[in-house]
């Protein structure tokens, strides 16, 4: 029974440590793609367009917030589900 | 990474690692975590005054986060923090136009790093006695009645006595927060103390305004956290307009750290429902400590304070 609980630890881990993965590589794409492909563009506007800079900047950290939000619930929830449905399962065999 | 707008490099995982400690802590005491962020910054080699902006920055898109999951546990009086809002405003401009004065006399490094040092041993010391004192009155609930309303157990509350008892017209109430009348000028008092040092010391000024609001106002802990990061978006928000204005702000840098804040604020808001006050209080009290001795360290370091 030990045995089992522990696998089933290893299991939730497993997939926690998945979805971090899974994370890490979303947000390293948006690293690469998103953030290097912006900064030209966000170079010369805080060089030249202070005004359209600023409103840039909160528009970005706002949109950012909103959208990791999004993602990082998603991805809790998901991991909530799996322990949800692991417990059931383990008092089903107790 | 090369951030061209400040003309730094930096190592994003760094500031992804930053951004994740301080968006576990910000999320769990209802701060911006500038007290943490900023020095982390400067001793990765940030100029201070972009480091005031860029901080106020990511801790706006943060804080979005960690309110938002707050509001779902119902810990956000948004009347409060919407009649703070003229005051928080006011102050963040007051600061931001004190570190453009500084920044002119080229005093901004050492005038900054010392007051925001001095700032964070004091908070240390109050809230740690404090909340100890609280946890000490054993043989009661974990609330107190305070002027007639049900609180937090607080073990100051002079302050809370002197904020309700002061006459001068208009009043206003909180339900939410169990304050049932009080002058308008000690709510709107508090919003400019905490949006001033907000736009001096970047950050939303949370290690400032949430310790007010539970030993000024007289607002729960809980509700303390809750509200004062819906006030920190505002400031923030106003603060960086300001600061990028002034070309304070490296934007690039603050979406990178907030790709490890927004799982942060998710981890330390969930975990504020684990908690009393008292204790809340208690484990937040040594992590302004920390910060400032960073701060200090890094004065020393670059020559700009000396023995």
């Amino acid at each position: 029974m030990k045995k089992k609980g522990g696998l089933r630890a290893v299991g939730s881990y497993g997939l926690l440590l998945l979805e971090v993965g899974v994370y890490a590589l979303l947000v390293t794409g948006y690293l690469l793609l998103v953030l290097q492909s912006l900064r030209p563009f966000l170079l010369d506007t805080f060089e030249h367009w202070r005004i359209l800079y600023a409103c840039l900047a909160v528009l970005l950290m706002l949109g950012q917030g909103f959208v990791l939000e999004f993602l990082t619930s998603l991805l809790v929830g998901l991991f909530a589900r799996t322990r949800r449905r692991d417990g059931r399962a383990t008092s089903g065999v107790s | 990474m090369d951030f061209p707008i400040s003309g730094v490099h930096l190592s994003p995982f760094w500031l992804i690692g930053i951004g994740f400690v301080v968006g576990v802590l910000g999320g769990f005491f209802g701060v911006g975590g500038s007290f943490l962020a900023a020095p982390a910054l400067y001793m990765l080699g940030l100029p201070m005054h972009f480091v005031v902006g860029t901080d106020l920055a990511h801790i706006m898109g943060k804080s979005v986060v960690a309110a938002k999951k707050h509001f779902k546990l119902g810990n956000v009086d948004v009347k409060l923090g919407l009649v703070m809002v003229g005051g928080t405003i006011a102050g963040v401009e007051l600061g931001a136009q004190a570190v453009q004065a500084l920044k002119r006399q080229n005093l901004a490094d050492v005038v900054l790093g010392c007051a925001f040092s001095a700032i964070l041993i004091a908070l240390s010391a109050f809230i740690g006695w404090e909340s100890l004192s609280a946890l000490k009155r054993r043989g009661r609930s974990g609330q107190v009645k305070v002027a007639g309303t049900v609180q937090d157990r607080i073990h100051f509350t002079d302050l809370i006595k002197k904020a309700r008892s002061f006459r001068l017209p208009p009043y206003v109430s909180f339900p939410a927060s169990g304050i049932a009348k009080i002058s308008l000028w000690a709510v709107l008092g508090v919003g400019l103390l905490g949006g001033f040092f907000s736009g001096l010391l970047g950050g939303g000024a949370g290690y400032i305004r949430m310790p007010s609001l539970v030993y000024v106002l007289g607002v729960p802990t809980h509700v303390a956290i809750g509200t004062d990061l819906f006030e920190v978006i505002i400031s923030a928000g106003y603060g960086t307009v300001s600061h990028a204005l002034k070309g304070n702000v490296d934007i690039l840098i603050a979406l990178v750290m907030h790709t490890g804040a927004a799982v942060g604020a998710q981890i330390g808001a969930a975990a504020t429902e684990q908690f009393r006050g008292p204790k809340i209080r208690l484990a937040f009290a040594p992590l302004p400590i920390l910060g400032a001795a960073v701060l200090i360290y890094d004065l020393f370091h670059k020559g700009l304070l000396k023995l």
